[in-house]
């Protein structure tokens, strides 16, 4: 089963589609801006609440195959940022059902909940691309 | 890429066949996926995607270990087994690039952060199950 962006396969519009994803669930760096990152440059050590951080450069498998990685970092340890954290793990399962890796690290006291996803996607998908 | 010439000798598996890599440590996750702590934030250093995309063609290596071995299941698990020497290899050497900020060395020469392996464990921790052979 193959994944399919709107147009293409840029990180910009993999930024766009998880940014409309979970716009509900997303929190803000200081200023109000809204907490989504690419990476590399460094993402910020903080965050009000729910931060995405997505790597610029996606991983290439197999002439077809390629992967985006897609890092979810709560910062808001009350229950309704684990509730956030919750509803945004389940959205990114629902829009991507299959080729997706997860990794939940396991809850610690020294360090916030995290969720990371890999998220892989066929060439296949678009024709008209090099 | 792999082109597999087929004689009478090879015989189709029958049913699907799947190797499952498992590191047991339970801070494996934490080294593949990188972490924010409270006091500051570990890089993520994925081993297991640096293997697949940059040093194996798995392809190439399971359409060769087929030919020799002349069996899809005696060549899938050769296969399966490279490729597990090939993610202790990059748990051994592969340069990740982020700068220590603190010595913490169990082998010398080893500085963590930089590569994955100080004293082994995550490295010996890998449980491999091949089924469907």
């Amino acid at each position: 089963m193959s994944q399919l962006l709107p147009t293409d396969n840029t990180v910009l519009n993999f930024r766009s589609v998880i940014a409309t994803l979970l716009n509900d669930e997303l929190g803000t760096f200081s200023g109000g801006v809204k907490a989504i990152w690419i990476e590399p440059p460094s993402a910020p050590s903080t965050a009000n609440g729910l931060m995405a951080v997505i790597s610029r450069y996606s991983r290439q498998f197999s002439p077809d195959l390629y992967q985006w990685k897609l890092t979810l970092i709560q910062f808001d340890k009350s229950d309704q940022g684990v509730a956030a954290l919750d509803r945004a793990i389940n959205k990114v399962r629902r829009r991507f059902p299959s080729q997706r890796r997860d990794s939940i690290l396991d809850y610690r006291d020294e360090s916030y909940p995290q969720a990371s996803f890999s998220i892989g996607f066929s060439r296949i998908a678009y024709p008209n691309l090099r | 890429m792999a082109r597999f010439v087929l004689n009478k000798s090879v015989s189709l598996p029958k049913k699907r066949m799947t190797t499952t890599y498992h590191w047991t440590v339970d801070y494996a996750a934490e080294v593949h996926e990188g972490s924010f702590y409270l006091e500051g934030r570990e890089m993520p250093r994925p081993w297991v995607d640096v293997t697949v995309s940059e040093y194996v063609d798995l392809p190439s290596i399971m359409g060769d270990r087929i030919r020799q071995t002349k069996s899809f299941k005696d060549g899938f698990v050769s296969a399966s087994l490279d490729l597990a020497q090939a993610f202790g290899d990059v748990i051994d050497d592969y340069d990740w690039g982020y700068e220590s900020d603190y010595e913490k060395t169990y082998r010398t020469g080893v500085n963590t952060w930089q590569f994955i392996t100080d004293s082994g464990a995550l490295r010996d921790s890998l449980d491999v199950k091949t089924r469907g052979v």
